[in-house]
């Protein structure tokens, strides 16, 4: 069973971690592995996620609703 | 983005090095090949340290989040490159956000941390990272290697030295379906968490064990992706209280799988119920004149999207004898400290 917590109280569920530019992970068009589908699964969750977006010039994230 | 002090928790500078310089265009052919980069797997494209150290920051910053307490779980579906080594790139993946983030849970946080990888390939990276340290427990269930990328994740790769016992494999066969694979991971995780007793537990969620996908041999439908994140939330909050970071991964039916599967798991780290029923024909619209292929029309597969699997007897009697192979050892200690005196 759990042990006796060393780490501070838990204040939310869960948070979903995403930046547009997860997508430029890209090899080529026709290569397998395409985080496209990183677009899609997003848009099948559409108003059901809390979005964390990390701006690229910064080391903050901002938390934005869809 | 991760720095390179933090790449650097798993890889070797001189690759940091050579990623960026082929990033740039500028690290000569013969030198990329020694580490891994410029092969038909792992092209060479602009930018892509940048590229691959953003999605190690992403699973990063979802550690943060779990072990400051600001959140009891944290995705990256950005993250799951479980086959980056050290010093080289493999199979589509070049840093691997899943080992840095372990060294960093164990460097920051002090954490003991289960890594269960349920992507159809073998977690190689991950597992090598850990092989010797007892303070990390690795688990990865996957088609076996035989005919299948990268053809390790073998039963007997146990770990070695201290950290021998804390590595743990279960290589399921061709044309596995549902019940089997499923019976192997609720079997396997519910007793190696018990055995390990983690503060964490990082899960990477590879998308590529249903029939549909089109680089492997297995042939499970939408109901695991429904009951891996179920059981993996259950036993965080059982050992971890709560504490589970979870990843993407492989997965290359884009269209008809990884959006459902990755949806499911996000229903369930937030606590809503997954879904079931029709999807939603604005994303059927949206999409279908996109894909090559017919989306599907509900979240969970009708019955029949493949013909019966002949061998499925012998298949499910083989998985079965792999995982009570796997579990001998920590069964058998359990039985011996529980003797009555």
């Amino acid at each position: 069973m759990a042990k006796p917590s060393r780490y501070l109280p838990m204040t939310k569920d869960a948070v979903f971690v995403f930046s547009e530019e997860l997508l430029t992970y890209k090899f080529s068009n026709d290569h397998p592995f395409n985080q496209k589908r990183l677009l899609l699964t997003l848009d099948l969750l559409k108003k059901r996620v809390l979005l964390l977006m990390r701006i690229s010039s910064s080391q903050e994230w901002l938390p934005i609703r869809n | 983005m991760a720095t390179d002090q933090e790449l650097e928790l798993i890889h070797d500078p001189a690759y940091v090095n050579a990623v960026r310089l082929a990033g740039k265009g500028k690290l000569p052919k013969e030198k990329a090949g020694n580490f891994g980069i410029g092969t038909e797997d792992t092209p060479i494209f602009p930018g892509m340290h940048e590229a691959s150290a953003l999605l190690v920051g992403g699973t990063l910053q979802a550690v943060d989040y779990v072990m400051t307490g600001k959140s009891q779980h944290a995705l990256n579906l950005g993250g799951g490159l479980h086959h980056g080594f050290r010093g080289k790139a493999s199979g589509f993946c070049i840093y691997n956000d899943s080992s840095v983030a372990i060294k960093y849970l164990q460097e920051k946080y002090h954490a003991r941390v289960l890594y269960v990888d349920t992507d159809a390939h073998h977690g190689d990276g991950v597992q090598w990272s850990f092989y010797d340290d007892p303070e990390v427990c690795t688990l990865s269930i996957h088609e076996t290697g035989r005919y299948l990328f990268p053809g390790t994740g073998n039963i007997n790769e146990r770990g070695q030295g201290k950290g021998y016992g804390y590595s743990f494999n279960i290589p399921v066969d061709a044309f596995t379906e549902d019940d089997s694979w499923l019976e192997s991971y609720t079997t396997a995780f519910t007793e190696i968490v018990e055995f390990f007793k983690p503060d964490v537990i990082l899960t990477q969620n590879g998308a590529d064990s249903h029939y549909f996908d089109p680089l492997t041999h297995l042939s499970a439908t939408m109901r695991i992706y429904r009951e891996i994140p179920r059981l993996a939330h259950k036993l965080a909050h059982q050992y971890c209280e709560g504490r589970w970071v979870a990843v993407g991964g492989g997965g290359y039916d884009i269209w008809r799988v990884v959006p459902r599967a990755w949806s499911m798991l996000w229903m369930e780290m937030s606590s809503n119920p997954t879904p079931t029923g029709p999807l939603s024909p604005e994303w059927l619209d949206t999409w279908q004149p996109d894909s090559p292929v017919t989306l599907p029309q509900s979240w969970d597969d009708p019955e029949g999207i493949y013909e019966p699997i002949p061998r499925r007897p012998e298949i499910t009697e083989k998985n079965t004898l792999t995982v009570e192979k796997l579990l001998y050892p920590i069964r058998s200690n359990q039985s011996s400290s529980v003797k009555p005196t």
